[in-house]
């Protein structure tokens, strides 16, 4: 086993950790950003530009995570199998997890940089998709990264997840408070319809 | 203070978050990478012999170490034959 081969695995795994910060505090920022939240000492816009600012960082580290990954000579990575998902010889399972993650995060991010031209509602469903990219990324780094398993990156990732899945929880309670309750349309139904009737009755008067 | 001048004031602010995230992105991964070779796990495994003694092997494992034994099974397990008090060989195998 020569160093530069040890070198290159380590800076994979120390990218993918990155990675996965990135990721997380990306998915967090989005969540902020659909509740129209702001961060502390920023403007309201700045929650966005981050969002997009980290997101393409996250990119970046990404790159450097499978290009280290296949350059690795260690471990026989084809550069196909860090896009395609599950034809890598090594692991193919967990490696193909993190291309399905690689290639939803692509889908997401060039439909972002494209979003006037695509329209809001087609922008909107493929960005759905970060929500089942978020998730497979944190299965392909449990998978595939034996230090993930135990020992303070176990715990990172515990916490990268307990603060996504307390977010996700925080947005779909607010989303159930403001969407209006039967009740509530009933009476708007009933109103508006009182409302016509009084308008005709008057147009025949 | 003007709108304008606010939104320039925020973007720069913005600006500074996003040099300073960076920058933190890659001193991380620069850490983790001279790190992770000292981040070790130990595990334990107890292996007991036909006369029912119990021995316990700790065995410290880098991550590379996991990497080799799971990539290429180049490392065998550590097999030490040892020898129980009724003179039969025993052969415990320490976990990676």
């Amino acid at each position: 086993m020569d160093s530069s081969s040890t070198a290159l695995w380590y800076v994979s795994r120390a990218t993918g950790v990155v990675c996965l910060l990135l990721f997380t505090a990306v998915i967090l920022l989005g969540l902020l950003m659909s509740r129209q939240g702001k961060l502390p000492g920023l403007p309201k816009f700045g929650v966005v530009h981050l969002h997009r600012y980290l997101s393409l960082l996250a990119v970046s580290f990404i790159t450097v995570h499978a290009a280290t990954a296949v350059a690795d000579s260690f471990v026989n990575i084809s550069l196909a199998s860090a896009i395609v998902p599950f034809v890598s010889k090594y692991e193919p399972f967990w490696l193909g997890l993190g291309a399905v993650s690689l290639d939803l995060m692509i889908a997401v991010i060039a439909t972002s940089l494209i979003r006037s031209r695509i329209g809001r509602r087609t922008w909107r469903a493929v960005h759905w998709l970060a929500y089942a990219c978020w998730p497979i990324a944190i299965a392909h780094s449990i998978g595939s990264g034996p230090d993930v398993q135990h020992g303070p990156l176990l715990w990172l990732t515990v916490a990268c997840t307990a603060a996504v899945a307390i977010a996700i929880v925080a947005r779909t309670a607010a989303a159930l408070r403001a969407a209006p309750s039967d009740a509530q349309i009933r009476a708007l139904l009933a109103d508006s319809h009182t409302r016509n009737r009084t308008r005709i009755g008057a147009a025949h008067r | 203070m003007t709108d304008s001048n606010r939104v320039v004031q925020g973007r720069t602010r913005v600006r500074s978050v996003a040099a300073s995230a960076t920058a933190a992105s890659i001193l991380a991964a620069a850490g983790l990478a001279f790190g992770l070779p000292g981040v070790t796990a130990t595990k334990a495994s107890t292996s007991t012999g036909s006369t029912g003694q119990k021995s316990t092997t700790h065995k410290t494992t880098t991550t590379r170490q996991r990497h080799t034994s799971k990539s290429k099974n180049l490392q065998s397990p550590t097999t030490t034959p040892t020898t129980g008090s009724n003179n039969s060989p025993q052969v415990s195998s320490g976990g990676s």
